[in-house]
């Protein structure tokens, strides 16, 4: 059965480091009438920790694997491209979709995180209403329209 | 052997100085020692010849008496001449009358000779008559050794060869010293060029030690480094400036997507509950928030023309303005325009850049329009024989006054208040880099409420895309 806003929750993962892009965003995908579970993480350590249960993120109930990941490039630590690189060398994380959400246009950026993976990679919009947008389409898109492998753990 | 070009200078110097000095110092030696040589041959036998001469008159009267004990004797007073080894005199029939020998009593007198001197190996032999009474009465032979002589010569060759040797050795030490005066300023210069070489350090200056033409060589080099010093930190400032433009304007976007973003949710969310002016002042701070994001993107295309740059390949410009036209086709269609395209070549350039440029001027054409007359745009260009490309956009416009003609290639640089035309005063000095990096440069030309003509030198071939001054 396919996962909607009516039937299991989906978890959508974000990182970024920015407290405000995270409140716009969540208030985006709230915008959006999906009861999605969305959660949090602020850079690119706190990401791998949340994806393979260490630290902060033991209990399995504190990190349900997500169904989505919005990764910001540009974040302390461990930035996205690191971060990125480490789930697409996981046979675990690499079928999760992440999606590459920044507010770089770098061409060399566009062209690394496709070479290393990414499913899709997006633009920050200037606008909220565009932002809203944005996340609709691409919640729409990766979970109800996309065939995902089956989850396995 | 390495060749005397390659040798170091001041070996070179020392060559040059002590082969002078050998050269001189020989040739005045030698003079010496042939004038010495010269003199002696030429008063040896005078000397002789006085000599002969006394001794001569002396043995005259005993001669007449055929007194020959007393010639002997008168003869042998040339015992007081060390160099006289022998003497004889002879009656005119030749026979031997008299003779005297310093070494040799057996010695016999030898056959007579002409008058005259004759130099042999190791002596001097003279014949001369003895005169009596105006009458020749005797013929007188002296011989003198030589090898005394000689000795004194060696003795003085010896003599100037040493003082040839030490007043070589002289000159090479004094040399070593002097050329410092000439390869000193050398070497500095040289040390320096290898520092500056080695180390990219354009602050070092060479030492100047006077004002002969080696201070004026330093003193034009030094001038040289001040130039490319100030040529490096003019490069290093202009890159820092670009840097910090694009860096800029792209961390500055980040505060402003949020001030927007806000903003937005500001309106959408309590714009029901804010009175008519509260509704206002948040319209005014979205629109400036609007303009700062165009003059931020403005700013970022305008570093970029330098931090973007693509290497130059063939483009056509005919397909490039039509492709800009039909960008700008709504525009075009809007303001009832109409543009004529000439005959435009194909040169080495950055296609996009092409692109920008001829958007940003026929968009200013569009822009800067007679109220109610219809826009007529030609593009032209025209290819120079020495290879320079003359590109012009023709617009029947508002046109503007001369006197701001270079102001409106400048960055931010408006003729007009942002409530008549929208813009932020960056695209003619896009324009301008554009030109600039092919190698160009754009002029105006125009007359208030005249129209405009802006013309652009682009170089036909250029194959310096990679660098971008």
């Amino acid at each position: 059965m396919k996962n909607n806003g009516h039937g299991k929750r989906i978890t959508i993962l974000i990182a970024d480091d920015d407290v405000d892009d995270r409140m716009l965003a969540r208030d985006a995908l709230a915008e959006c009438r999906l009861a999605n579970d969305v959660r949090f993480v602020s850079d690119g350590e706190e990401l791998m920790d949340y994806l393979h249960r260490r630290n902060n993120y033991e209990q399995p109930g504190n990190a349900p694997i997500p169904g989505l990941i919005l990764l910001d490039l540009k974040m302390p630590r461990k930035d996205g491209r690191e971060a990125l690189k480490e789930i697409k060398a996981d046979s675990k994380l690499r079928r999760i979709p992440v999606v590459v959400l920044t507010t770089s246009k770098a061409e060399e950026d566009i062209y690394r995180t496709y070479d290393l993976g990414v499913n899709s990679f997006i633009t920050k919009p200037v606008s909220f209403e565009r932002l809203v947008q944005s996340m609709k389409t691409l919640t729409k898109y990766w979970i109800e329209i996309v065939e995902l492998p089956p989850e396995k753990r | 052997m390495r060749r005397i070009r390659d040798i170091p200078l001041s070996r070179k110097l020392n060559w040059v100085i002590m082969s002078t000095c050998t050269v001189a110092l020989l040739l005045a030696c030698a003079g010496f020692s042939s004038y010495e040589w010269l003199t002696f041959r030429s008063a040896m036998p005078r000397e002789q010849s006085t000599l002969a001469e006394i001794v001569g008159a002396n043995c005259a009267a005993a001669v007449v008496f055929s007194d020959a004990r007393s010639a002997e004797r008168t003869l042998s007073a040339l015992r007081a001449e060390p160099h006289v080894v022998a003497a004889c005199l002879y009656t005119p029939d030749g026979r031997g009358f008299a003779k005297y020998s310093r070494h040799d009593v057996k010695w016999s007198v030898p056959a007579l000779l002409a008058d005259g001197y004759r130099f042999e190996s190791d002596r001097l032999t003279l014949t001369q008559p003895v005169v009596y009474d105006s009458e020749r009465v005797a013929t007188i032979y002296l011989e003198t050794d030589l090898r005394a002589i000689q000795d004194r010569l060696l003795r003085y060759a010896l003599i100037v060869g040493t003082v040839l040797v030490v007043a070589l050795l002289a000159a090479w030490a004094m040399s070593a010293r002097l050329q410092r005066v000439v390869t000193d300023p050398i070497l500095d210069l040289v040390e320096t060029s290898k520092a500056i070489t080695e180390k990219h350090d354009y602050s070092l200056r060479a030492k100047s030690y006077g004002r002969d033409e080696l201070g004026l060589l330093v003193e034009s080099y030094n001038q040289m480094l001040s130039q490319i010093q100030e040529r490096e930190a003019l490069l290093r400032s202009n890159r820092e400036l670009q840097d910090f433009a694009y860096v800029a304007s792209h961390d500055l976007q980040e505060p402003l997507r949020k001030i927007q973003a806000f903003g937005d949710r500001l309106k959408t969310k309590f714009g029901d509950v804010l009175a008519e002016d509260g509704r206002d002042y948040l319209e005014r701070m979205q629109n400036a928030a609007g303009r700062m994001q165009t003059l931020i993107n403005d700013l970022l295309s305008f570093s970029r023309v330098a931090t973007k740059a693509q290497p130059f390949v063939p483009v056509d410009l005919r397909k490039v303005a039509h492709e800009v036209l039909s960008d700008l086709e709504i525009r075009i269609e809007q303001t009832g325009a109409r543009v004529e395209v000439g005959e435009l070549p194909t040169i080495d350039a950055d296609p996009l850049q092409m692109r920008q440029l001829i958007q940003n001027l026929v968009g200013n054409a569009l822009k800067f329009r007679r109220e109610h007359i219809q826009p007529v745009i030609t593009l032209d260009a025209h290819v120079n024989g020495e290879g320079l490309c003359r590109l012009t956009v023709k617009d029947n416009g508002i046109g503007f006054d001369m006197q701001y003609v270079d102001k409106i290639f400048g960055v931010f640089q408006r003729l007009h208040g942002r409530d008549q035309y929208e813009g932020t005063g960056v695209g003619l000095a896009i324009c301008r880099k554009i030109a600039e990096r092919h190698g160009g440069q754009i002029t105006a030309e125009s007359k208030p409420g005249d129209g405009a003509t802006f013309t652009v030198t682009l170089l036909v071939h250029n194959n310096n895309g990679e660098s971008n001054s």
